[in-house]
């Protein structure tokens, strides 16, 4: 298989997956298939970006993510990476401290610190992956996950399993 | 505990699957136009559009252009038989991008008279049909609170594909894209015989036993399939019954036939369109 087919075939495979992390950013069913249209098309376009040895998954999503974010940018959504300062948590009345529906609270969340959480619970990717796919070192997913669960109130303890 | 039901819970829509299919076809073949939403490059078209549109005036006024252009070895055999009659249409409601394709100079001026018409009215057809999706699109659009000027243009493009071309024969498929309304999408395949002026068979193709031919060929390729692929197909699925002379097919560089099932024809959605490759007799 060339590098194309191969990248035919994980899309022919994991299709819903892009769909869901695309409205996991825009919330809006038409954005987000707008999103996977255009993140397919432009990895097809520029297959030869793929080196033989790459992982598809990484190489992909750092598409599919810069689509989902430049779409927020033209909608004029984006939240400022660092203003932390209106986040509240989604659900502060539970009494379970050690359980959080991560998806409803991550609405609140700055971009680059949801968009860790995404790739790494809802993606299960690694964080070196993740590292790829954001342009960043793994130094700063790191911390930025580290920020993140802060933010969600999960305990740090979940980082270890 | 992280808990990441809601995320999975998610509805996919129905009409994912056929946007990520088109999708790959765009990004595959480089097709120019045909975004969704109808949101189209329109500087890069227009500079398409413009170069096609030399070449056809070119071709149309100038025979010796024609002839000059047979010799070069991009534009050779197509310009001496496939040329295209280019359509471009824009307005608010609709932006139309085509490419028509004509038979010419094969030296059988009725043959081409009489495909090129055919084309022509099927391509009528196709447009006439968008051209008033397009309208009932835009006044429920407007019916329901939209203002006019805030209207995305429906995306029509038709276009061909060259699939085989000798001496002997050409085939081609024509296409027509909707960018809102997939559904309406259609391929159509043309195979024809540049001696007879006939329009080829699978009969014709592959001889009086091409059913049993085809069904076998396609058979050996599924059982070459995975699980996960073969049980996309239609569990009581009879190849046999599916082949008949009618079966869309194209001709491919190597001169094989290809059949092609539509979507939903021979499996589930999922699936797509599928292709086969028929092994001529003797070969299987």
């Amino acid at each position: 298989m060339d590098s194309k087919e191969k990248i035919v075939v994980f899309m022919q495979e994991n299709y819903e997956s892009f769909y869901k992390l695309a409205y996991s950013y825009s919330k809006q069913r038409e954005d987000a298939l707008d999103i996977v249209h255009e993140a397919i098309v432009k990895a097809l376009q520029n297959a030869d970006g793929l080196r033989s040895g790459d992982n598809i998954k990484p190489w992909f999503y750092r598409i599919l993510v810069n689509e989902s974010l430049s779409l927020l940018r033209r909608k004029e959504k984006t939240l400022e990476m660092d203003g932390f300062e209106d986040f509240e948590i989604a659900d502060s009345s539970s009494s379970r401290a050690d359980y959080i529906d991560l998806y409803q609270s991550l609405d609140g969340l700055p971009l680059g610190l949801k968009t860790v959480i995404l790739l790494h619970y809802f993606e299960g990717m690694k964080l070196e992956e993740i590292a790829r796919v954001t342009d960043t070192n793994i130094n700063t997913v790191k911390s930025r996950l580290h920020r993140a669960l802060r933010l969600l109130r999960v305990e740090l303890e979940v980082l270890d399993k | 505990m992280i808990d990441i039901s809601g995320y999975n819970a998610l509805e996919i829509p129905p009409e994912l699957e056929k946007v990520v299919r088109d999708a790959i076809k765009q990004g595959l073949n480089g097709l120019k136009t045909a975004r969704r939403g109808g949101r189209i490059d329109r500087m890069a078209l227009r500079t398409a559009a413009m170069f096609a549109l030399c070449c056809v005036t070119l071709l149309n006024l100038s025979p010796r252009f024609a002839a000059a252009a047979a010799e070069l070895p991009l534009l050779g055999p197509l310009a001496r038989v496939l040329t295209f009659r280019e359509y471009h249409c824009e307005d608010e409601i609709k932006y139309i991008d085509a490419e028509i394709p004509q038979i010419d100079n094969t030296g059988k001026s009725e043959l081409e008279q009489r495909v090129n018409l055919e084309i022509q009215a099927i391509m009528d057809d196709y447009l006439a049909q968008s051209e008033l999706r397009a309208k009932e699109y835009f006044d429920a659009f407007v019916a329901t609170g939209g203002a006019p000027e805030d209207f995305i243009p429906l995306g029509i493009t038709m276009g061909y594909d060259v699939k085989h071309l000798s001496e002997d024969c050409v085939s081609f498929t024509v296409y027509h894209y909707e960018t809102r309304f997939s559904a309406y999408n259609t391929v159509d395949y043309y195979n024809l015989d540049l001696e007879s002026g006939r329009y080829l068979t699978l009969r014709d193709w592959l001889g009086e036993d091409y059913r049993e031919i085809a069904a076998g060929s396609i058979k050996r390729t599924v059982s070459s399939w995975s699980q996960e692929q073969r049980d996309m197909l239609w569990q009581d699925i009879s190849f046999e019954e599916l082949i008949d002379e009618s079966t869309d097919f194209y001709i491919n560089q190597d001169g094989r036939a290809v059949v092609v099932f539509e979507k939903y024809q021979a499996a589930v959605g999922a699936a797509g369109a599928l292709e086969f490759e028929i092994e001529p007799a003797g070969e299987g």
